[in-house]
């Protein structure tokens, strides 16, 4: 069981939409929240939405945004410093979410290696492994 | 003329900034004038590290941000100028620092703000800066993303 809380934080919809497909692949996640940063959010009302799905500010949390330099995530970094043990990985993908959920039980800094690694493995050319296999 | 743009966004460095905004103007430099953000190294790290790679970020209090971006205007390096709030485009304006156009692109809703098109509020001070830069021959649009039509702040003001 892990020891560890999520939060999604994307834009617009993507956040929701991240947690409700993994629910759809795992079954229900009552320990992964959402926050999307709507089109008339200023950063301080993101951050108050964000602050409040966090929870426990002293709670161990895994924060996925996704796109580096992109306010959801900009906002996430800045909050960190509220959030001591909080980790925040950018560039989610289902792959990355599904190994949080499935696979990781801390946060330790293998497992979070280990979930950036599934993030990269999962992005592929289909079309180059294709043609590995053809004799 | 080395400023490319003059932008008032309360995000500064983002997604629409980075993969539209930097591309479209080929601008070299983001040059940040904010005091908040000038003021806290975190922050200052933080919004530094949302930039691309290769793209020189600096941020300025309004104080040194002013004399920085004048003599960036006058130099060949295109320049993109970024701030919070539209109070800080007026000083610079009054400080002399010369700009035919101000594009708004983000101003998000809060308690003293009302609409003014789409996604961007104003205070009534806000406004008030823009009547002002306006008024000194400053044209206000508000363009979200670069291949978004401008729409005159005169032509919403109301």
């Amino acid at each position: 069981m892990r020891d560890f809380r999520i939060l999604v934080a994307a834009h617009g919809d993507l956040a929701g939409a991240f947690l409700a497909t993994a629910e759809l692949i795992c079954g229900r996640l009552d320990d992964v929240q959402a926050v999307g940063l709507l089109p008339t959010d200023s950063p301080e009302s993101f951050s108050e939405r964000f602050m409040v799905a966090a929870g426990d500010q002293n709670g161990k949390l895994l924060i996925l945004t996704d796109l580096a330099g992109g306010t959801p995530h900009n906002v996430a970094l800045a909050a960190t410093r509220r959030l001591p043990k909080a980790v925040l990985i950018s560039g989610v993908n289902l792959a990355v979410l599904i190994e949080a959920v499935t696979s990781i039980d801390a946060l330790d800094g293998e497992s979070v290696e280990r979930l950036v690694a599934s993030g990269r493995k999962a992005l592929v050319d289909a079309g180059q492994l294709f043609a590995a296999r053809q004799p | 003329m080395a400023l490319k743009l003059v932008r008032v966004d309360d995000r500064l460095i983002h997604g629409q900034v980075v993969a539209i905004w930097l591309k479209a103007l080929n601008a070299k430099r983001i040059v940040i004038v904010d005091d908040r953000t000038a003021r806290d190294e975190f922050l200052r790290e933080v919004i530094t590290l949302a930039a691309p790679a290769g793209v020189p970020v600096e941020v300025l209090d309004v104080e040194s941000g002013t004399e920085r971006v004048r003599s960036l205007a006058a130099g060949p390096e295109p320049v993109f100028v970024l701030m919070r709030s539209p109070l800080v485009a007026l000083h610079l304006r009054e400080a002399g620092v010369e700009f035919p156009l101000l594009n708004v692109g983000g101003l998000g809703a809060g308690p003293t703000r009302k609409p003014l098109y789409r996604n961007i509020s104003a205070s009534p001070e806000e406004r008030d800066a823009f009547r002002k830069l306006e008024s000194m021959g400053t044209t206000v649009e508000l363009r979200i993303v670069e291949n978004d039509r401008p729409v005159a702040f005169r032509s919403v003001d109301k």
